[in-house]
């Protein structure tokens, strides 16, 4: 038989290239987001973050400070840079343990079913009972302020959203005769689930990890904004939010600039999850 | 019977198969798969009945009833999808129960209904053979005890292809390239690239046009009677049956009504309900 | 002279992102069967939902006429997807009885089930009162009869109405509808991808193959004696089924 009624297309992967450059969500978000990251690699910093100036504290934004000083004569502009590295890096290494374990645990239950995925519902169930940030606080509290409390605190609870998500999409996967026909071609039960199921659920994580390193980050500038998050003197979105909160209305740039860099990110990290959503047909 | 001459598809056309002479009635058993009064249930509802039945390596058995016969139920069993409430499956005489190994599992391949749905969307026609022919601990006379190395995979892929008529450049593309009736022959190829015993083919041709149909009836059947596997043939669809099967039989509310040789079922049913199920087929003017 | 019924279809183009249907022309005179028949992607779908203005989201006519002398009403494949899970049956169709007929509520369900009844649904009553999905696939088919008679329509368009059902379900909704045709004197536009089930419902048949009007002719001539190449392997594709013997259909 002649190959006629194949069509002949480019490798997925030119495919995937050229659909994702034509997605100006996606754009945007990476846009945003090298840039951010380059800050946070980089830390092109106009001075040293930790250099008080006490004669020069809260000096509006001017040629030579153009995010204006702190109350310690701090330029702003440099410890919101410094922060940048500060709190994405602690936003993507807390999200690492729950992706890992929410993908496991969610691929786990779905395929297995039966009273192993009655037992991870229940479990799941009664996290979801509680208002996330309280439970976060908690473990905070339990675990220490700082760094280590808030990766300790995500390992506990943040791999929650991914198992729901995964286990329903796994799942829905397993109801496609694929999966049986892998097993039923002798395969090993975590052979299908690694070799098969792994990379059809990966596209849905890897977007709900967009999400998640969000809400982590915001979560790290709430929890340092609480004075529960990254101590001073380190240069930290939250805490800097909150040493300007005392004189909002008359010196706002000490504030309103890092909540500025916090949105910024958030909306760049939104737009590249929203964008990889698209190009990668999950919505 | 007529061979079709210009096929919209660009398929070979091939003689229709000959279902096999009035030989195909009891004798001793001599493997083959083996269907000893197996029941299923679904709570506490009896959807297979103390059904047997037994095919012979080599032969084809057609399978037909309405909706809600059982027959798809008891495919899944056969396969080892859903639990037996009682009764036995038996491949060369010995059980075959619901916890499978690896090579009891490979002795049972099923070609499922839904063409779209059986390919994993992610790997290349050639990923998916390689991924179960890598599985198989079969000696050959090349590597003795061991797995096959890579290259003798690939070429035993595109032999594979070769066999139901696809061409080898198929290895590298995406199952989204391909026809629904293409998809079934690569379901078919990747059936047989576990050297099965028992293939179950649960409605092949029943999402397919009808311009393909005829092309993976032939193949299964070919493929079957040549490989000496014992074949089980699924089908709503009597004409479908008759086109390929040795013997057939009839359920209806999970209960087997009749089996009987294909020719002379097809002449003389014996069971009123195969009758009605036969003289209710619309037939072509003039075929 | 009576027109009732009869439907002319004249370059009728349908088009998505690309175009679907190229420019298909047939007619219907009243009282007259006719069938298109096709495989998937032949258009034959989107040329009867054209004709009763049901397509599909971000499908649209972009050219050609429709002229439907009288009411047109529909049935389709799927009954299920059709009927309003959460309501009884008696209730649904009533409801299109009391819009079409501006009747009291009263009125419209007696004559609901008046159309039960003429479906040939046994116990009528008592079914008028249960859900859709305690219904089986032949009622649920002939429900949706029902639901169309109760328009009143002179022209009745079929989309693969008995592809779903099982092949004795199958030949007692198409006895009825054969019934249902000569009593009210309707028009049918029947499409199906079944040559044989085309071929018993209809006189004249319309050959479609990628949006296309390939033949067209009276159904036994086309099937008996194709004039394109393309009929004829529809044709020859059809698998053959030999009649059992001694009994036959009477």
């Amino acid at each position: 038989m002649t190959g006629t009624a194949t069509r002949t297309v480019p490798r997925p992967g030119v495919r995937w290239l050229r659909r994702a450059l034509r997605n100006p969500t996606l754009i945007a978000g990476a846009v945003i987001m090298l840039v951010v990251l380059a800050l946070a690699v980089f830390s092109p910093t106009p001075y040293d973050p930790f250099a008080q100036d006490l004669d020069h504290g809260l000096d509006p934004p001017s040629p030579a400070h153009w995010f204006g000083t702190d109350q310690l004569g701090r330029d702003i502009l440099s410890r919101v840079v410094a922060a940048t590295g500060t709190d994405l890096r602690i936003a993507v290494l807390a999200a690492v343990v729950p992706f890992v374990v929410g993908v496991a645990v969610g691929l786990v239950s779905g395929y297995a079913g039966g009273w192993l995925d009655w037992i991870v519902g229940r479990v799941v169930d009664t996290f979801v009972a509680f208002p996330f940030y309280v439970l976060v606080i908690v473990v905070v509290f339990a675990a220490g302020t700082g760094e280590r409390g808030i990766y300790v605190a995500y390992a506990l609870v943040g791999w929650i959203s991914y198992a729901r998500v995964i286990r329903a999409k796994t799942r829905s996967l397993c109801r496609q005769g694929w999966v049986e026909a892998a097993y039923g071609g002798g395969l090993s039960h975590t052979r299908v689930v690694g070799r098969h199921l792994l990379p059809n659920v990966l596209p849905q994580a890897v977007v709900l990890l967009m999400t998640e390193i969000l809400l982590i980050m915001v979560a790290v500038v709430t929890l340092g904004y609480l004075g529960l998050g990254v101590q001073p003197p380190t240069p930290d979105w939250g805490t800097m939010i909150s040493d300007g909160q005392l004189f909002l209305t008359t010196k706002w740039w000490v504030s309103t600039l890092p909540g500025l860099a916090v949105v910024t990110t958030g909306v760049g990290l939104s737009l590249l999850g929203d964008g990889l959503a698209d190009v990668w047909r999950l919505r | 019977m007529t061979e079709p001459t210009a096929r919209p598809d660009g398929y070979p056309g091939s003689p229709p198969a000959r279902p096999a002479g009035p030989g195909a009635s009891a004798g001793p058993t001599l493997g083959g798969l083996e269907v000893v009064e197996a029941s299923v249930a679904f709570a506490g509802h009896r959807v297979v009945d103390r059904v047997s039945l037994a095919i012979r390596p080599g032969t084809i058995l057609g399978l037909v009833g309405e909706s809600g016969s059982g027959k798809t139920t008891l495919a899944r069993a056969i396969v080892g999808s859903v639990a037996l409430a009682g009764g036995s499956i038996r491949l060369d005489g010995s059980d075959l129960g619901r916890r499978r190994s690896s090579a009891e599992r490979r002795a049972v391949q099923l070609v499922q209904q839904d063409p779209f749905a059986s390919l994993n969307p992610l790997l290349t026609v050639g990923q998916v053979l390689d991924d179960l022919l890598r599985e198989e601990r079969l000696t050959s006379p090349t590597e003795p005890g061991g797995r096959r190395p890579r290259l003798a995979r690939q070429q035993r892929a595109a032999d594979l292809l070769a066999l139901v008529g696809l061409p080898s450049d198929a290895l590298g593309r995406y199952p989204r390239e391909f026809s629904g009736g293409q998809r079934q022959l690569i379901a078919i190829a990747r059936a047989l690239a576990v050297q099965p015993r028992v293939l179950v083919a649960d409605e092949p041709t029943s999402s397919l046009d009808v311009s393909v149909q005829r092309t993976v009836l032939d193949v299964i059947a070919g493929l079957g009677r040549g490989m000496q596997l014992a074949t089980l043939l699924i089908s709503h669809d009597l004409s479908v049956v008759h086109a390929v099967c040795d013997e057939v039989a009839v359920m209806r509310d999970g209960v087997l009504l009749e089996l009987a040789p294909a020719g002379r079922f097809f002449r003389h049913p014996g069971h009123p309900y195969s009758r009605a199920l036969l003289e209710a087929v619309p037939r072509l003017p003039g075929r | 002279m009576n027109t009732l019924g009869s439907l002319v279809v004249d370059d009728l183009r349908v088009s998505a992102d690309v175009e679907l249907v190229h420019g298909v022309s047939l007619t219907v005179a009243p009282g007259e069967a006719v069938g298109i028949v096709g495989e998937s992607g032949s258009g034959k779908s989107l040329t009867l939902r054209a004709v009763m203005g049901l397509l599909p989201r971000g499908v649209h006519r972009s050219g050609g006429r429709v002229q439907v002398d009288g009411t047109a009403a529909m049935i389709f494949q799927d009954p299920l997807s059709f009927l309003d899970p959460l309501a009884r049956i008696g209730r649904q169709v009533a409801e299109v009885c009391a819009a079409v007929g501006r009747t009291s509520p009263r009125a419209a369900r007696v004559r609901a089930l008046e159309l039960l009844e003429s479906v040939r649904l046994p116990d009528a009553a008592d079914l008028a009162r249960r859900y859709p999905h305690q219904l089986s696939g032949g009622q649920r088919q002939r429900v949706l009869l029902a639901l169309a008679l109760a328009q009143e329509p002179d022209l009745l368009l079929c989309d693969e109405p008995t592809t779903a059902l099982d092949v004795t379900v199958q030949r007692e909704v198409l006895d009825l509808l054969a019934q249902l045709r000569a009593e009210r004197r309707l028009s049918i536009l029947f499409v199906s991808h079944d040559l044989a089930v085309v071929t018993q419902v209809c006189e004249r048949v319309v050959v479609l193959r990628g949006g296309r009007v390939v033949e067209t002719g009276a159904a036994l001539d086309v099937v008996t004696s194709p004039a394109s190449d393309y009929t004829r392997s529809l044709v020859d594709a059809v698998l053959p089924l030999p009649v059992p013997a001694g009994g036959g259909d009477d």
